[in-house]
């Protein structure tokens, strides 16, 4: 589904990405683990297509379109989805109706015809069940004046709707308490299929207990030094970053 | 020689001494203290600080009649009727150039009681009632365009609503400035609102400018909240290129009252909307909303001022301007909180969105402090659309050009948003949306 060949990557006048490599086949959880700086979040954000990123190069193919050619929103469309780590309020407007927007958008981009209010409510009523956010959250306005916790619970609200092939998950776990974070878990872990992909970009192992991965890559100075399966993340959890760079 | 008699500037009003009313006694009387403090105040210049941003020099050197020829066609009457809407259709009041007419006007669904009517016909048929409203407090009045308001004044209303009267449908006080020709005019219109205690009132204010050119509008209100008595008020501003609008309004809250206010401004040359809340009672709530929608050479300047005289008292100011082309905002507010005002409770916030690189917003919210045990918070922001807040919207999958149209308009609708009258909450939100697309399709990025 997604192909990374040598990609670097400058914000700033600094090379935050140095050359990573890394294949992410359908139905799979990747899970990019590393230190501050490392470079993780930054991986993510090519992928998204954010601003401020001076140069990205390399090959980067998703289902065998060179996404770093695309703009952001049609990478959105292609079914790229990412989850931010401080997602942006949008005071004025309510979050039904922005998801709707970003839904009929997708709709409109695959020549189906859009949805109106009331249907929209209905699988809007059903996706938040999923992720149990509660029904009051649909009424306010896109992020604006929630919790740190709300804020991701609304990215995974979004993700649920929007039904990636892609999922993109930018230290979603950072800033939740437990309860927060198993709630949050639980939904990704529902949406999880054989047909999506998720990396999931994460600071500490805590995430990885609700969430299993089938890969556990450290990233470390903009490159990926180690590779393997779930029990990675527990080695960085003993014996931290550094030391597995030492290795 | 040509016989072309020279109109005299408008400044030159100061050493020419008119009253409005010389044939009521006891308004005569109040128009003689507002001329006094008036002389006494003199025009600002833009050496004070209320009037640093604003071109008073090109205001006063101009010259207004104050009659204006007007033919209302059946065309002007269309487009009049667009600003009717169906919540107020037996509680509307229209002013067409400072003059009621009655053929808009209805008020057969008002509550008994309740007192809703010209001016000039309430100083004569409504004495005992207006009369300790009139003039008050004019020998403090700092705004010289005030107290010449008070001198000069000759038409505006007077409503009143008695004791715990609720007034649930929406009132609408529509004054239309039209013009068959290009004579410059003035207008000193004067709006005095009492609610009594325990009542309350929902009010829309709309000002509309059609097809004029050289106008100069000054306004004064008086709003008396009384006790436990609560107001919804929506300000509505629409003029046409050309127009000077001056407003002030001083509102007056007791003890448990509470006013809460919405504005609304488009279009227009220059405009200064200056609020004043006294709050005169303990435990009183006022809230001020106000969004200016700015495009061409237009320019809004709001001044508040929150006066918290008695404690447990509550105010929220949120102003909100978008800007465009070279249009310009000032955002000047002080909040004082007096010695005896403990456990006040204060929010003022100004936010300004540069759609163009040469538009300017001036902000500069101020807390005067004197009470040791009081809340008071204030922020502003000038600036432009961030790309990571764009960038959010797009990594949805909404272009570009819908991004910045959705965080515009979400920008503006946190002020809409309150309006509780669903038929105008449409329509100003629908005059926004082609506003705001006009303009970000002219500012592309």
């Amino acid at each position: 589904m997604l192909s990374i060949k040598d990609l670097t990557a400058t914000i700033a006048d600094k090379q935050i990405l140095k050359g990573i490599n890394l294949e992410v086949k359908a139905g799979e959880v990747h899970a990019i683990m590393g230190p501050n700086g490392s470079g993780k979040s930054t991986l993510a954000k090519v992928l998204a297509g954010a601003p401020h990123i001076q140069e990205a190069k390399g090959e980067v193919l998703f289902e065998g379109k060179p996404l770093l050619d695309m703009a952001p929103e049609d990478r959105a469309l292609a079914g790229v989805f990412m989850a931010f780590q401080y997602p942006v309020e949008v005071p004025g407007v309510n979050n039904a109706s922005f998801l709707r927007m970003a839904y009929n958008a997708r709709l409109k981009a695959a020549g189906k015809e859009e949805v109106d209010p009331l249907e929209f409510d209905e699988l809007l009523i059903e996706k938040s069940k999923i992720v149990e956010i509660p029904e009051h959250f649909l009424d306010r306005a896109v992020n604006h004046g929630f919790s740190g916790g709300e804020k991701k619970r609304n990215e995974i609200l979004q993700m649920a709707v929007l039904d990636p092939k892609l999922a993109l998950l930018d230290e979603t776990d950072s800033g939740l308490d437990v309860d927060a974070l198993r709630i949050v878990a639980g939904g990704i872990n529902r949406l999880r299929s054989k047909d999506k992909a998720i990396i999931l970009v994460t600071h500490y192992q805590r995430i990885l207990d609700y969430i299993q991965p089938d890969f556990v890559h450290i990233l470390f100075d903009g490159r990926i030094i180690k590779s393997g399966d779930k029990s990675l993340a527990l080695e960085v959890e003993e014996q931290g970053f550094e030391n597995i760079k030492a290795g | 020689m040509t016989d072309i008699k020279q109109k005299s500037q408008f400044k030159e009003c100061f050493n020419d001494k008119k009253l409005s009313f010389e044939s009521l006694d006891w308004v005569k009387s109040v128009q003689e203290r507002a001329w006094t403090q008036f002389q006494s105040l003199g025009f600002p210049t833009q050496k004070d600080e209320g009037w640093k941003y604003f071109n008073i020099e090109s205001l006063l050197k101009n010259s207004y009649e104050s009659e204006r020829n007007f033919e209302l066609t059946s065309e002007m009457t269309t487009r009049i009727q667009r600003y009717f809407y169906e919540e107020s259709a037996a509680s509307r009041l229209t002013f067409l150039n400072g003059k009621k007419e009655s053929g808009m006007t209805s008020l057969k669904d008002l509550p008994a009681g309740v007192e809703f009517l010209p001016l000039s016909e309430a100083l004569k048929t409504k004495e005992s009632k207006i009369k300790p409203y009139l003039g008050l407090n004019i020998e403090k009045e700092e705004n010289a365009f005030s107290a010449l308001n008070a001198a000069q004044f000759e038409e505006g209303i007077f409503l009143y609503v008695p004791r715990d009267t609720v007034v649930d449908i929406p009132i609408h006080l529509l004054f239309f400035n039209l013009s068959s020709d290009s004579t410059p005019w003035i207008a000193h219109p004067r709006n005095i609102i009492v609610v009594d205690e325990g009542a309350k009132l929902n009010l829309v204010y709309e000002q509309v400018g059609l097809d004029v050119n050289s106008t100069l509008i000054n306004v004064f209100n008086q709003i008396h909240c009384e006790k436990n008595s609560s107001v919804h008020y929506l300000g509505i501003q629409r003029e046409s290129l050309g127009s000077y609008h001056l407003m002030n309004s001083h509102v007056y809250l007791q003890e448990g009252s509470s006013f809460e206010g919405v504005l609304f401004a488009q279009g227009g040359s220059a405009r200064r909307d200056e609020f004043q809340f006294y709050i005169e009672g303990e435990n009183t709530h006022c809230s001020l909303k106000g969004l200016g929608v700015l495009a061409g050479e237009s320019k809004l300047f709001s001044h508040v001022t929150v006066h918290h005289q008695k404690p447990h008292g509550s105010s929220k100011q949120l102003f909100k301007n978008i800007l465009a082309d070279k249009a310009q905002s000032e955002f000047n507010s002080l909040v004082h909180v007096y010695p005896q005002a403990q456990k006040s409770d204060t929010h003022q916030l100004n936010r300004n969105l540069l759609v163009s690189d040469k538009a300017r917003a001036y902000s500069r919210p101020q807390l005067k402090i004197e009470a040791d045990d009081v809340q008071c918070a204030h922020g502003s922001s000038i600036g432009q659309m961030e790309e990571d807040e764009l960038f959010y919207l797009q990594s949805r999958g909404l272009n570009k050009q819908l991004a910045r149209f959705v965080m515009t308009f979400g920008f503006a609708e946190e002020v809409l948003e309150g309006i509780q009258i669903p038929t105008l909450k449409r329509d100003l939100e629908c005059a926004l949306r082609i506003e705001l697309e006009t303009i970000l399709n002219k500012h592309q990025v």
